[in-house]
């Protein structure tokens, strides 16, 4: 593998913001206009601008004081969940020291906003959670798995469904699960599909207007599953490339390139979702993956333009519209030798991907539906 | 796996506080609404789990046990049937009663507030007792302090 050094330069492709105490733990968009929103171990929230400024300090977002791992906006709600508590913060609110929040005791492990403006929030083994931020806060609909059994829900993406449904895909570990989803409905089917060895923990939407469907899966080793329409394509695309290492955290997508943040660093997959759009078979191509060893818990991406990663008491920022996507483009050398704000220095390989018979196996189920009262003031 | 029946105890005791530890049908396949323990996860690997986590002094405020099953390059396996990855272990009800333990879940489960549940993914201090004594890294206790698989 080529080697290249990414300098921390405010105004290049990568730049490194020290949090020393801050114990970042989530970093997204400012769900209230341009820049950045972190959520630290102790359950506060800080809006920045795109070097990082803090512009607002908006104070502990958490009624349980746990590390925030989610925050979405809607209708004048901010939802931020963490591994006990569930937080819908008022609008009207967000300039108090101490913010008041409704509070749902129990905890989440991410929260998206679906085309109509609803929260959607994964329980883990006790479901999904759906939340209509109205003028007040809707009463939260549970769909539940019964019995605990079915997919551990443990990240979401959703898409625009049919006649005005929201269409809510789930990464759930025994596999991929989706569901539609309109308010007032009294049952909801849960298709999921299982893939034999495959532990599924992140899901990321690759849509485009001519495939809005499409979606990538991404296993806990590594395995990417590809969907050209997660309701109706059948036989999912399951590559596996021997350039990526480590357990996954996420996967995310941005300009036609896949990223996966592992245990073992930030990889970039250059071209790949363009390449699977365009129908390019597996065994075809290859592909060059970019290997930054950043150590960082878990990333997301802010308007198409930035990725971020949470380290340990550092934000890590690319600029993906940016980032060199072979090492001809790479305009900056290796240098042995000089400072790597990466905790090293980067690398480059070309790979074919490996195909993988993974056997999809496709189910559908019912859920539990369960409208409660839960949220008290906190 | 067919469920366990019984209770057994085993033979070795720990080797830092000398505690006895059970391993109970309950979270064995005995009790399906119960944290099991995944079947490729033995006896003996459980033991040396609770044994590494009385020996590191991994405990949470009520003095409960917690470990996990490092995979030897630096991941962490999987030890229960909901994806659990930390064991809690929690003490008899004299001392020299056994303990027994059990995945723990990394979610708190969701209820109304006039029901709260008890406390039921580890402290805190938990996870910064793994990171100090280098059983978890860095980057796993924030994946664990926030309820993800690490």
């Amino acid at each position: 593998m080529s080697r290249v050094f990414f300098p921390n330069e405010p105004s290049g492709v990568f730049q490194v913001l020290e949090m020393p105490d801050f114990g970042i733990s989530w970093a997204g968009a400012n769900p209230l206009g341009e820049g950045f929103c972190l959520g630290s171990e102790r359950g506060h929230i800080v809006l920045t601008d795109t070097k990082g400024q803090p512009i607002s300090l908006l104070g502990r977002a958490s009624a349980s004081g746990e590390a925030i791992n989610g925050v979405a906006f809607s209708r004048n709600w901010l939802a931020v969940t963490t591994r006990k508590d569930v937080n819908f913060i008022p609008l009207s609110l967000l300039d108090s020291r101490h913010l008041e929040a409704l509070v749902i005791s129990g905890g989440a492990s991410d929260v998206a906003v679906a085309p109509s403006g609803h929260f959607v929030i994964p329980l883990g083994r006790a479901g999904l959670m759906v939340v209509n931020p109205g003028l007040a806060l809707g009463i939260p609909v549970l769909l539940g798995n019964p019995e605990h059994q079915g997919p551990n829900f443990s990240q979401v993406v959703t898409f625009a469904g049919q006649g005005g449904t929201d269409l809510i895909v789930c990464a759930g570990r025994r596999g991929v699960g989706f569901t539609t989803f309109r308010e007032g409905s009294s049952s909801y089917a849960l298709n999921t599909v299982r893939f034999r060895n495959l532990d599924i923990v992140a899901v990321c939407s690759i849509g485009v207007p001519q495939q809005p469907l499409a979606l990538v899966a991404a296993s806990r080793d590594g395995s990417l599953i590809f969907f050209r329409d997660i309701v109706h394509d059948k036989n999912p695309q399951t590559l596996k490339f021997k350039g990526v290492s480590g357990t996954v955290y996420r996967v995310l997508s941005a300009r036609g390139d896949i990223y996966l943040l592992t245990s073992h660093g930030l990889f970039g997959l250059f071209k790949l979702a363009d390449d699977f759009r365009a129908g390019v078979t597996a065994g075809e191509f290859t592909t060059n993956i970019l290997r930054i060893p950043v150590e960082a818990s878990d990333a997301n991406i802010v308007d198409q333009k930035w990725l971020l990663a949470a380290g340990v008491d550092r934000l890590f920022v690319f600029d993906v519209q940016s980032m060199p996507r072979s090492p001809e483009e790479s305009s900056v050398e290796a240098k042995p030798g000089a400072e790597a704000a990466t905790n090293g220095h980067a690398s480059w390989g070309a790979f074919t991907p490996q195909v993988l018979e993974a056997a999809p196996v496709w189910e559908e189920s019912g859920l539990q539906q369960k409208a409660e009262a839960m949220a008290a003031a906190g | 796996m067919s469920a366990a029946t019984q209770d057994i105890e085993h033979p070795a005791r720990s080797q830092h506080s000398n505690y006895r530890y059970l391993f109970t049908a309950k979270h064995h396949g005995g009790d399906k609404s119960a944290a099991t323990w995944l079947a490729e996860i033995s006896h003996d690997t459980e033991f040396s789990i609770f044994d590494t986590a009385d020996l590191r002094q991994i405990l949470d405020s009520r003095g409960w046990l917690y470990g996990v099953l490092p995979d030897g390059i630096g991941e962490l396996l999987t030890i229960g049937t909901w994806d659990e990855q930390v064991a809690e272990f929690q003490p008899g009800s004299s001392a020299d009663d056994t303990w027994h333990g059990y995945p723990q879940w990394a979610l708190d489960e969701p209820g109304p507030p006039n029901r709260r549940k008890q406390q039921c993914c580890p402290e805190r201090l938990v996870f910064d007792r793994m990171a100090a004594v280098g059983m978890i890294s860095k980057i796993q206790r924030k994946r664990l302090l926030t309820g993800r698989h690490a």
